[in-house]
């Protein structure tokens, strides 16, 4: 997981770097610091310095490390949860979104306590409707269908 | 006599109904966010941040800055009877703190740490009171020279002071500086990284990538590392318990004790990247070494509890002094205060107690209140932090994360900011996994923007020189300055891993 997610970190910085050469300019005309002038410096900075990273772990020994860890799925799992609700969010709105995020949740992590879960799960978008949408006349994500 | 009339004019904004319910709201949340190991004050600040768009610029200021010290005091409950700090600065609160704890002390550990706090944080807003008008009359004669070189410096210096490999730190720091780039680029309206959407013209914005870095970040690194399985009932050190209150031991023992480690704290406080966390490691080591019996440490001695709280919440008012008279964030929680004093409109920096004097005099009063309520809160309410504590994390975190995706959202009501804060979120994650520094990327992402511009103005004043900044007088003093502290880095880092062995073996 450290190799691929140094790897990430690396690639980015490399297309990055990239586009600060390709479409970014040092200068302006009058001789001024351009729109590339920062970030060529900075491009170039993140990928020496995560290929120095890279380098120090091949040393020690510690880049592929942790690769076979168990730890994540729990980890993994609310990640999935929490992006398929940012996408419920965007299609369906809060109403829908909320109960169906929060129950996915507890029944997946706090299994078998129905009650609990049944309460919170309907006490959180009436919660959030009313501090959000009337205490704090904020906005609040109503979908596409709304 | 001009600071006490100020002063006054202070106290008159701050004590108004309004504000005082906004300051005591602040105060309570920021403990509850302490109190939840993981959640840090600038979590607190980022998530809440929203929450205060319908209040009047001040009270808004204010309760955000009351959550900032409350949640200081907060983390410590979990550092006493969890053994686990609610945030790195309370890491040196272990050390002595759950010893207590399970010697069955943990009142009065728990009233001895709100004492030391509140002697700290009062410390602390005595010496801002005094030297913050003092630093913004020395700071006006700043040019872009000087500002770029503190932004650079500030980020270095955080960097230089990473307990682990600082290369990853500096990584995180270029992260944070080419987050900044995006957008339009102001000189010459040339658009940077926007891949043609329009959401990304006005640059990416701070407050989905604090919530996501801080808050979301840390839920899913708590579901990694297995806290939402344990829960905390079984292992709170607490009982209703009779011996509550401290006997006058602890109170003679320590009364030396917390204020001079407020006015170390504060000192430490003051350079831009050092922070709490050290404040709270140094004065463990320097209360110790100060000590005739320095073996009682770590295993229950109260000084040993006092000296890092007293250090660490003045730290945190000592870190106020360059935000407000500089316009330049030392630590995350600053950062993010920063970010919320801009979307008021109010532009910290040399110019704000001239020209906002009731916003800066408003906020220093605040805390003077502030921490008085903190100490009663923070003893009489010690039963209700232990029952949220004792919240199973795997409830409490879809709610905190539906909070923040909310909170998010209704900031421009964009989805977009929406998914850059999830996306932030599982990048937060695996930067805390792999010993990235989190803050590193938000303190670069307020400060790069203002670098750039600064660099840009420096460039044009000198036309394109960079000897400007060894011929002015100011920028060779900042330069020495931060040179000595980066050296020193390597000592203090040498006190932090000596003071975790310590407290490790305790």
């Amino acid at each position: 997981m450290r190799l691929f997610f140094y790897l990430f970190i690396l690639v980015v910085a490399i297309c990055y770097t990239y586009i600060a050469f390709v479409d970014l300019t040092f200068f302006t005309n009058r001789g001024r610091m351009g729109p590339g002038f920062f970030p060529r410096i900075l491009g170039l900075a993140m990928v020496i310095a995560m290929l120095l990273v890279i380098l120090g772990d091949i040393k020690k020994n510690t880049l592929f490390s942790g690769t076979q860890d168990s730890q994540y799925k729990d980890a993994a799992v609310l990640i999935g949860f929490s992006l398929t609700f940012g996408v419920l969010l965007m299609v369906f709105g809060y109403v829908v979104a909320i109960p169906a995020y929060i129950g996915a949740t507890l029944f997946y992590f706090n299994r078998g306590k129905y009650v609990t879960n049944a309460v919170v799960v309907v006490a959180v978008p009436v919660v959030i409707h009313f501090l959000f949408g009337s205490l704090l006349n904020a906005s609040l994500p109503h979908g596409l269908w709304w | 006599m001009e600071i006490f009339d100020n002063l006054l004019m202070g106290l008159s904004i701050a004590i108004t109904p309004m504000n005082l319910l906004y300051l005591l709201l602040g105060a309570a949340i920021g403990m509850m966010i302490g109190a939840i190991p993981g959640f840090g004050p600038s979590a607190g600040i980022a998530i809440l941040l929203p929450v205060t768009f319908s209040m009047d610029p001040i009270s808004a200021v204010m309760m955000l800055a009351a959550i900032y010290y409350g949640a200081m005091y907060g983390g410590t409950i979990t550092a006493i009877l969890l053994n686990t700090p609610g945030d790195s600065t309370t890491v040196a609160s272990t050390f002595d703190g759950f010893p207590l704890a399970k010697q069955g002390r943990a009142g009065p550990a728990l009233v001895m740490q709100a004492c030391a706090s509140f002697t700290g944080g009062t410390i602390g807003v005595i010496l801002i009171t005094l030297l913050a008008p003092m630093f913004a009359m020395v700071t006006r004669s700043f040019g872009p020279p000087e500002f770029f070189l503190l932004c650079l410096m500030g980020i270095l210096t955080l960097v230089a002071l990473m307990s682990g490999n600082w290369i990853l730190g500096l990584v995180s720091a270029l992260i944070g500086f080419a987050l900044g780039t995006v957008g339009v680029d102001l000189e010459t309206g040339h658009q940077r990284f926007t891949f043609g959407s329009t959401e990304l013209i006005g640059g990416i914005h701070f407050i989905p990538v604090a919530i996501g870095l801080f808050g979301i970040g840390e839920l899913f690194h708590a579901f990694y590392s297995g806290a939402h399985k344990s829960g905390t009932g079984g292992i709170v050190q607490y009982q209703n318990e009779e011996r509550f209150w401290p006997t006058k031991k602890d109170l003679r023992e320590s009364k030396f004790t917390m204020p001079r480690n407020a006015v170390l704290g504060f000192c430490i406080g003051l350079i831009p990247g050092a922070g709490a966390t050290i404040a709270s490691l140094m004065a463990y080591s320097l209360e110790k070494s100060l000590s005739n019996t320095p073996r009682k440490f770590g295993q229950g001695e109260m000084r040993g509890l006092t000296a890092p709280e007293s250090a660490n919440n003045a730290a945190s008012s000592g870190a106020m002094v360059p935000l407000l008279t500089l316009g330049i964030p030392g630590s995350a929680s600053t950062a993010v205060l920063l970010a919320a004093f801009i979307m008021w409109g109010l532009r910290p920096g040399p110019l704000l107690m001239a020209d906002n004097p009731e916003f800066a005099w408003g906020l220093i009063s605040s805390m003077y209140l502030g921490n008085m309520a903190l100490l009663v809160i923070s003893i009489f309410a010690i039963p209700l932090f232990v029952y949220i504590i004792k919240a199973p994390y795997r409830i409490l975190a879809p709610l905190v994360l539906v909070v923040c995706v909310m909170g998010t959202f209704s900031v421009n009501a964009s989805m977009i900011e929406v998914f850059i804060m999830l996306g932030a979120g599982v990048i937060g994650f695996l930067m805390k996994r792999f010993g990235f520094s989190p803050a590193a990327v938000v303190l670069a992402l307020v400060l790069g923007p203002m670098a750039e511009e600064s660099l840009r103005q420096t460039l044009i004043i000198s036309r394109g020189s960079f000897d400007i900044f060894f011929l002015r007088p100011s920028s060779v003093y900042i330069m020495v300055f931060f040179a000595a502290v980066i050296l020193s880095g390597i000592l203090l880092n040498a006190y932090r891993k000596k003071a975790n062995i310590q407290g490790a073996q305790a």
